[in-house]
């Protein structure tokens, strides 16, 4: 199967509906600050080679430097690159950081995603918007999460493997763990990734405003079996998403 | 008057075994480390063509791959995914621990610091040697990895636990190695230090220090504040593969077994192997930059523009590198906080070095610009560095890293710092100071030749990476082709690996030229290039460094072109009254 609008050139495409388009904006500010910068330096390179080439005739400039010069260089990049960061992209002054990792809306779905070697468990909570207890002991091969079948809360958790399903336009919150290594949570198509690391759950939100089949894959050297380690990402309407959820749930 | 030179003072007979094994003398403690580095860069080079092989090729058995044991590929010749993951962990960890640091700190450290300072030898040259051969132990260490079961160790450069904690016989040699190498870099640095304070020749002030000096000295404080960092965390980590320990291991579940670990932080590791490895990444760079520098100015015939600017921004760079470490960890889970500040400071340390940019464009302009083979070398480290430094602005800024973090974007950038920038500073350093270290010229056609398939295939083999980390294409993976929103980069790997193969192939030409100029080049001079500093000042090879008494400095390294002085160059050690 081949997806649409994957050139392997460029970004895939952006289907966040939060910061991802900011992301991406400030991706193509730096790329087009830096083309050009790169443009002008290893043009005047290739100027100063060709205008001062060797002639047996001619003394270079004797030269040690200039006080005056050197110093309205130093104080034009240290503005140019301090105001570039905190100003042009407002990635400090503004705390996009803090947006992205850290702030999901209080009113997100929440799930809960298990990465193992080399397979992504994911755990929905049901009806009742409750994780059931979990336990390590409780772990085994039909129980990939150890959940505590005695907790009430258990009883509605939905588990999958290798699949995850999520409503369009709502906000979701991952709570990410991982049982063994450490993976890395990666979905290109929305500019979203986070290791998971064992003994530690770490929240990851994201909010999806395009229908479709993508990725979500491991971003992190995890073993041997690293290179297959995906699952299937689903984005679809609501209802859809309850009904599929739903069909789950009777398995 | 009768001239007395050192091999007459000292009488000491020197064997064979002295002369060129177990030596104490810097210039051939200095080849020692290049010859084995080339030899570890050429394995190291090999590595990273069968990676490049599995991605580009992907439905053709690897060439010669039936020849290889059944733990690395299957019964037709394809690579095993295990295979795999060792291949790049090798090719990384090989280039970086054993080629690019030796190379910069181990053979240009030990064979052009003391001579341009004007000493007899190091500090101490019992423990230089011991440094050299520590690294030879280190690599034997490392690399009989390959001969145990399970194979080398295929965690990555990086090796992070539980990963590596976890893993087998081939890893746990790979932590021993990088600690035993680790104590090599420790002596080495001792060495460098002292040698500068105590054995600069009479007038050989701070201020009149060549910058491959001051680049060296400078970097032998980050070497020997960061490295015993370095040994800490594979202390840990050894214990936790090895011996039970929990330093960095919560309660696992591996494969469907709970594990005995229990209390220990991943997180932990990253944060100390970093701690010392963002200041390594200077250390891999910062002797180049002294290099490059020293070429731009002896080819252009021209002062160093801003010489204590320069001295300034290679103090600031290695100061800032040791407050950086986390901006490698921003998708690790960071907090909000650490990661502004790590942010801030990152940012902060893109300045020295673009002032080393523009003083070396500054340099170029006004000059008389000879494009002798070190030079070419020299502005291609200018120009590819500076791409290296611009994409690192992608992954410095938290717009940029969260998408490219792990993927060739990562592969690409920092090719362009480690290839790109020292290994073209090593090539214009290496071809600089072969006369001096051989006695004979390199040949320059064959110089020419390589230094522009070098340069064109590199491009190709690595630009085009940058385009892969658009696509979101992860790194570490041997089958792209798993992943459908990945089918459309085939072509590119496939382009990318035939580029690779040229550019690997080219190398060939410079060993070719470099062994052959080793026996059959012509005679060099004792001063080539009609440079100022003193190494150029003493006759080619041979033991010992000056006669009876050490040179007098008179004035600065870069009187280049000086309207006072009929050619275009002073020499240190030469009087002229009126110029300081």
């Amino acid at each position: 199967m081949k997806e649409d609008g994957y050139s392997g050139w460029w970004f895939p495409p952006n289907i966040s509906a939060n910061y991802g388009q900011t992301l991406d904006q400030g991706t193509a500010i730096i790329t087009w600050v830096t083309m050009i910068g790169g443009i002008v330096v290893i043009g005047l390179m290739l100027f100063a080679v060709i205008r001062y080439r060797y002639r047996p005739d001619r003394k270079a400039l004797y030269l040690h430097g200039n006080f005056k010069f050197e110093t309205t260089m130093l104080v034009l990049v240290t503005v140019f690159t301090l105001g570039g960061e905190f100003f042009v992209l407002g990635e400090i002054s503004e705390g996009v950081w803090d947006k992205i990792k850290y702030q999901a809306p209080e009113d997100a779905m929440e799930i809960e995603v298990l990465a193992e070697q080399f397979a992504w468990n994911i755990r929905y909570p049901g009806d009742d918007g409750q994780f059931g207890e979990t336990d390590n002991e409780l772990v085994d091969e039909e129980n990939p999460f150890g959940i505590d079948e005695d907790d009430s809360a258990a009883e509605d958790d939905v588990v999958t493997r290798g699949l995850i399903h999520v409503p369009v336009n709502v906000p979701v919150k991952v709570k990410l763990r991982s049982k063994d290594v450490i993976h890395s949570f990666f979905i290109p198509v929305l500019r979203i990734k986070q290791d998971a690391l064992p003994g530690e759950t770490i929240d990851v939100w994201f909010q999806a405003k395009e229908t479709g089949e993508y990725h979500l894959v491991c971003a992190e050297l995890c073993g041997l079996g690293h290179t297959t380690m995906k699952a299937g990402f689903v984005v679809e309407p609501l209802e859809e998403f309850q009904s599929w959820l739903e069909e789950k749930s009777e398995e | 008057m009768t001239t007395v030179t050192l091999d007459t003072v000292q009488s000491h007979k020197e064997s064979f075994l002295t002369t060129y094994v177990f030596s104490m003398d810097h210039k051939m403690i200095g080849k020692q480390f290049l010859i084995a580095s080339f030899l570890m860069l050429f394995l190291g080079g090999c590595l990273a063509m069968a990676v490049r092989w599995q991605l580009g090729f992907p439905d053709t058995p690897l060439p010669g791959g039936t020849l290889l044991p059944e733990t690395m590929v299957d019964e037709d010749g394809f690579m095993l995914p295990e295979f795999y993951n060792v291949l790049f962990s090798m090719h990384a960890s090989i280039m970086i621990f054993f080629a690019v640091i030796p190379l910069l700190n181990g053979w240009f450290a030990n064979f052009v610091l003391p001579l341009q300072i004007g000493a007899r030898d190091m500090a101490s040259p019992l423990l230089n040697m011991i440094s050299f051969w520590l690294y030879v132990l280190a690599g034997i260490i490392v690399l009989s990895g390959f001969f145990v079961e399970g194979g080398a160790a295929a965690a990555g450069w990086t090796s992070y636990p539980p990963l590596s904690a976890l893993a087998g016989m081939g890893q746990t040699l790979w932590i021993i190695g990088v600690m035993v190498l680790g104590f090599s870099s420790i002596m080495g640095s001792i060495n460098y230090i002292t040698t500068v304070f105590k054995l600069r020749a009479p007038g050989m002030a701070f201020g009149r220090m060549p910058l491959p000096v001051w680049a060296i000295f400078i970097t032998a404080f980050m070497t020997l504040l960061a490295t015993p960092v370095l040994t800490t965390a594979m202390i840990m980590l050894l214990l936790d593969n090895a011996f039970g320990t929990s330093f960095f291991l919560p309660e696992l579940i591996v494969s469907g077994e709970l594990t005995e670990t229990s209390g220990g932080k991943p997180l932990l590791y990253q944060h100390i192997f970093w701690f010392y490895s963002h200041p390594a990444v200077y250390i891999m760079i910062m002797p180049a930059f002294g290099v490059v520098s020293e070429v731009i100015s002896v080819f252009s015939r021209k002062p160093i523009f801003g010489y204590k600017m320069m001295v300034g921004s290679l103090i600031s760079i290695a100061g800032m590198s040791f407050i950086v470490w986390a901006h490698h960890m921003y998708q690790s889970g960071l907090n909000a906080t650490a990661a502004k500040f790590f942010m801030f400071t990152t940012i902060l340390i893109t300045i020295p070095p673009t002032i080393l940019i523009f003083n070396w464009l500054a340099t170029l302009l006004g000059g008389n610009i000879r494009l002798r083979v070190p030079m070419l070398h020299a502005l291609a480290f200018l120009s590819m560095f500076m791409i290296g430094g611009l994409s690192g602005l992608f992954l410095a800024s938290t717009y940029g890293d969260i998408f490219f973090h792990d993927t060739y974007f990562v592969v690409a950038h920092i090719h362009y710092v480690l290839f790109g920038g020292s290994l073209f500073g090593i090539f214009a350093g290496t071809t600089y100071w072969f006369p001096k270290a051989f006695g004979r010229m390199m040949n320059q056609r064959l110089g020419q030749i390589h230094f522009w398939l070098t340069l064109i295939f590199f491009n190709l083999t690595f630009f085009t990476m940058h385009f892969l980390g658009f696509a979101g294409h992860m790194q570490r993976i041997a089958e792209p082709m798993n992943y459908p929103f990945l089918e459309s980069t085939q072509g590119l790997h496939t382009f990318i690996t035939i580029s690779a193969l040229i550019l690997g192939a080219s190398q060939l030409i410079f060993a070719f030229n470099f062994i052959r100029s080793i026996f059959r080049g012509k005679e060099a001079p004792a001063n080539p290039w009609d440079a100022n500093t003193l190494e150029w000042s003493v006759k080619n090879p041979g033991h010992g460094n000056w006669g009876l008494s050490v040179p007098i400095v008179y004035h600065g390294p870069y009187e280049y072109s000086h309207p006072e002085v009929l050619e275009d160059f002073l020499p240190q050690n030469r009087h002229q009254s009126g110029i300081i």
